[in-house]
């Protein structure tokens, strides 16, 4: 069924039928060229066919070479070699058709002329003329013989006239002899052949001419190839009854058989030899023109050819430079189908092959690399989920892998650190610096195996980092590298830091808040004791040393006691509540108590909600407010306070005009013992930072161009 | 039917040129139930036409004529139509000219060929049964080309001397007692 349809619905099928069709008029053409007559009238609806299945193959090959001029426009595949087969097939098969046309026009030209010359054209008139001799000698014969037998007959009585008749034509050589009345009708008549019954008719043009007293006497074909003479004259009647009655004696005689044979034969070769010296030169066109015909039919077809010829050579070829487009751009599932068993179609064979195979090749690869990548997903995932930085850099210190903590403990925002030169990270944060150094260090040292904390000081927060590096081998990776895992160490160490100073505080306390209570009473009791017994003199330095004593056991009660609360701070007891009224409260006492001071608020309103132990955060404030006033070495004290919400947080400013912290403590001004004050306890900030610690708070300490400023950070309720 | 002849003649112009076949009269004779019609043209051969005939080349004519019917606002109806072939011949051992009807196989001799074309232009006889519902005559004189050799056929497609055809004239029927009497 398919094959059937594939017949039917076949696009070169019309072009075929036009094809047969053309060859088919052109047979035919031929046949009536060579005088068949059935083919004779319709010879010029024959070359009419012709020229139109010749108009139509050039519609085609004008279809076909728009085509050509299109899909090379679009620079398809395999059009610029398709263009080269067509112009070549086409150029091949020009010359032999041209040259056999000329050929062709040249022989038909010399073998028309060959036919004709003077000599036979001169014999031919010359048989024609004795021929004419001939019958214009037994013309006159009859003629007279008619003559003397109309004489006769004009002296017969008609009424006997039919009898004389017969007996005249007994001797004479005429076939039939007949008597025609005035009128023309037939009167008497005697045949040769007593079978023949049909009467000779007297025609009428000869009728006229013998009316006008004229006879006739002409040789007149007797049916289409045979000839006689018809002799007609009129009797003119001598006998009593019907004197001066016209009547006409009309005489058929035959050309004698061998001769009428010659003659026909003289006459019907001399026609043919003159009918082709006047077709003469229309044979030539003729042969011409269809010639011409057959010549642009062969170029036409030719050219039809070269268009096919060349589309299904080319075909594979196109296919094939597809199916390898498709292949670059990763389509590995293309086959061409297989339609001949040629080397193209070997070739199609053999690129099948390949496709098949790298389509599978590369389904393993791709496989692989989907493993490779699930495998790298999952230690992606895996390390988004470690708490500890991890990179790992080749030997050209570019960077291979991080994960998301390194961005996080080195403050490098979200940017993708991978293929970027460690030096990136300097760059991003100069304060890594000590850190990068040492990498590379150890990278450039192949150090197989390091630890080494490194600091890391970005204004007033210190951190530690605990970074450990490890080499890996060019057996285990190409190449070689480094993996590099950080910790920030900063509150762990914070953290025994504190507990070791709250451990040192406490000791502190218990050990020198006993012996305080029995030195300030041993004093007192010395003073009281003494007082008045001594001489004047003796009085006044007793009062001013045990007043010493007392003043300076107050003072190192008082640090105790500070010691006491770093050490083992108060329960705390949150409660909802704003700043603002604290502040306020501060200000105003200091207000009262120290008239030197400026304070500048600004305040939110409504003031933001936070859960804070209101004990706690007034000391917190009157530590930092006291620790504003001493920074002043002179002059008037302005502090300004101000809250500032962010997010869920609430920012809390103070800033001051004194000194600001000097460069050997800016570092670590929240440790305990940390103070530029004379006779500080260095505990002021220590205490603070651990107030805002306890409410899940940042602080953060910098210089200004006129003082410092204190930041705290406390998250909103 | 003027305007229809007119647009026919104006087609036959475009198509053929000047024709040497001109339609002079229509002769109409009534016999008895028959009416017996005489197409009479003025018909010239061309001196290449009397060179073919005197080379021996036979030249085919057709007469035709067809009784009409008029039909408004579309194709006039034929009634009868008939149509008679010549076959014009020369003999150069009798010196004559011989017109052969084919359609009545008929054969005459002719001296000259000026008499042989009088002869088929003026005095071919076309007899119909008499119809009173015809309105006008169609008559026609041409060379048959396609009866010519083969080898003639193509040189002579576009060549006028040719081109003899008279084209469809038309005549109106004339009536019983006005017509001609034998």
């Amino acid at each position: 069924m398919n094959k059937f349809t594939k017949i039917v619905f076949n696009k070169n099928l019309p072009v075929l039928a036009l094809v047969i069709t053309l060859l088919a008029a052109l047979y035919l053409l031929g046949l009536a060229i060579q005088g068949s007559e059935q083919f004779n009238r319709i010879y010029i609806w024959l070359f009419a066919a012709s020229v139109l299945a010749v108009v139509f193959l050039i519609l085609i090959i004008i279809q076909r070479m728009v085509w050509l001029f299109i899909k090379r426009k679009n620079n398809e595949p395999g059009i610029q070699l398709t263009t080269r087969m067509v112009l070549m097939f086409t150029g091949l098969s020009l010359p032999p058709v041209i040259v056999v046309y000329l050929f062709a026009i040249m022989l038909v030209n010399q073998y028309v002329d060959s036919w004709f010359d003077v000599e036979t054209d001169q014999a031919l008139k010359d048989a024609i003329t004795l021929g004419n001799t001939f019958l214009d000698t037994q013309t006159i014969t009859h003629l007279t013989e008619a003559r003397n037998m109309a004489a006769e007959l004009a002296e017969v009585d008609p009424l006997n006239q039919s009898i004389y008749l017969d007996r005249l034509l007994d001797n004479s050589k005429a076939n039939s002899l007949s008597i025609y009345g005035a009128d023309g009708q037939l009167i008497s008549t005697s045949n040769l052949n007593p079978l023949n019954f049909v009467s000779p008719a007297l025609p009428q043009n000869t009728f006229n001419e013998v009316s006008n007293n004229r006879d006739y006497a002409r040789v007149e074909p007797s049916s289409n190839t045979g000839l006689h003479i018809r002799v007609v004259l009129p009797i003119i009647n001598n006998t009593a009854i019907n004197v001066g009655q016209r009547q006409y004696l009309q005489g058929l005689y035959p050309i004698p058989k061998n001769y009428e044979n010659l003659t026909i034969n003289i006459e019907t070769q001399y026609h043919e030899y003159t009918q082709q010296t006047y077709q003469r030169q229309q044979l030539k066109s003729t042969f011409i023109i269809i010639l011409s015909i057959v010549l642009l039919i062969s170029v036409l077809l030719a050219m039809l050819r070269a268009f096919s010829s060349a589309r299904r050579l080319v075909a594979p070829i196109k296919l094939l430079s597809e199916a390898t487009r498709d292949i670059t751009e990763g389509k590995f599932s293309k086959v061409i189908p297989v339609d001949s068993n040629d080397e193209l179609g070997l070739l199609v064979q053999s690129f099948n092959s390949m496709s098949i195979q790298i389509a599978s090749s590369s389904a393993l690869a791709h496989r692989a690399q989907s493993e490779a990548e699930n495998q790298r997903t999952y230690l992606e995932n895996v390390m988004s989920h470690l708490t500890s930085g991890v990179i790992s850099i080749d030997q050209d210190f570019l960077i291979r892998l991080s994960n998301e903590a390194t961005h996080k403990i080195l403050h490098l925002g979200n940017r993708s650190l991978n293929n970027r030169n460690i030096d990136y990270l300097a760059m991003k944060n100069p304060t890594l610096k000590p850190l990068i150094e040492l990498i590379k260090q150890k990278v450039t040292d192949k150090t197989n195996y390091w630890q080494q904390e490194v600091l890391i000081a970005e204004d007033s927060l210190r951190r530690i980092l605990l970074v450990r590096g490890s080499q890996i081998s060019d057996q285990e990776i190409e190449g070689g590298g480094h993996v590099i895992v950080f910790d920030d160490q900063t509150i762990i160490n914070q953290a025994q830091r504190d507990a070791a100073w709250s451990e040192v505080a406490r000791r502190l306390a218990h050990e020198v808040k006993n012996p305080l209570t029995p030195i300030q009473l041993s004093a007192e009791r010395m003073h009281m004791r003494f007082t008045g017994k001594l001489s004047k003199e003796e009085d006044e330095i007793l009062d001013r040393a045990t007043q010493t004593i007392v003043s300076q056991v107050e003072n190192l009660k008082t640090l105790v006691n500070a010691f006491s609360d770093y050490a083992k701070p108060p329960e705390l007891k949150k409660e909802l509540g704003g700043l603002n009224k604290l502040i306020n409260e501060i200000v105003d006492l200091y207000s009262l108590s120290q008239p030197g001071i400026t304070f500048t608020l600004d305040l939110m309103t409504p003031e933001p909600q936070l859960l804070l132990d209101k004990g706690r955060i007034t000391q917190l404030l009157t530590n930092l407010i006291k620790n504003a006033q001493e920074s002043v070495d002179s002059g008037d004290v302005i502090i300004q306070i101000s809250t500032i919400t962010h997010n869920d947080q609430l920012e809390l400013n103070i800033i001051d005009n004194g000194h600001g912290f000097s460069a050997d403590i800016k570092e670590h001004v929240f440790e305990p013992y940390e103070t530029t004050k004379q006779g500080g306890s260095g505990l002021g900030l220590a205490i603070v930072k651990k107030i805002v610690e306890e409410h899940g708070g940042i602080i953060t300490a910098k210089n200004q161009e006129i003082g410092a400023k204190i930041s705290i950070l406390l998250p909103l309720a | 039917m003027k305007t229809k002849l007119l647009l026919r003649t104006t087609l036959l112009l475009l198509c053929f040129g000047l024709s040497a076949a001109e339609l002079v009269s229509v002769k109409q004779q009534y016999i008895d139930e028959e009416l017996i019609i005489t197409p009479q043209f003025k018909l010239q051969l061309s001196e290449e036409i009397k060179e073919a005939i005197n080379s021996g080349i036979v030249i085919t004519f057709v007469i035709q004529v067809q009784l009409m019917k008029e039909v408004n606002w579309w194709y006039d109806s034929t009634i009868s139509s008939k149509r008679q072939t010549f076959k014009l011949r020369y003999f150069s051992l009798s010196r004559q000219y011989q017109l052969n009807n084919i359609s009545q196989k008929n054969i005459q001799t002719f001296v000259t060929l000026d008499l042989l074309l009088n002869h088929l232009s003026g005095k071919t006889q076309f007899n119909f049964q008499k119809s009173n519902s015809a309105d006008y005559i169609e008559t026609k004189l041409f060379l048959d080309k396609q009866a010519l050799p083969s080898t003639m056929q193509l040189p002579i497609v576009f060549d006028q001397d040719w081109n003899i055809n008279s084209g469809w004239q038309q005549a109106k029927v004339m009536a019983a007692e006005s017509a001609e009497t034998p």
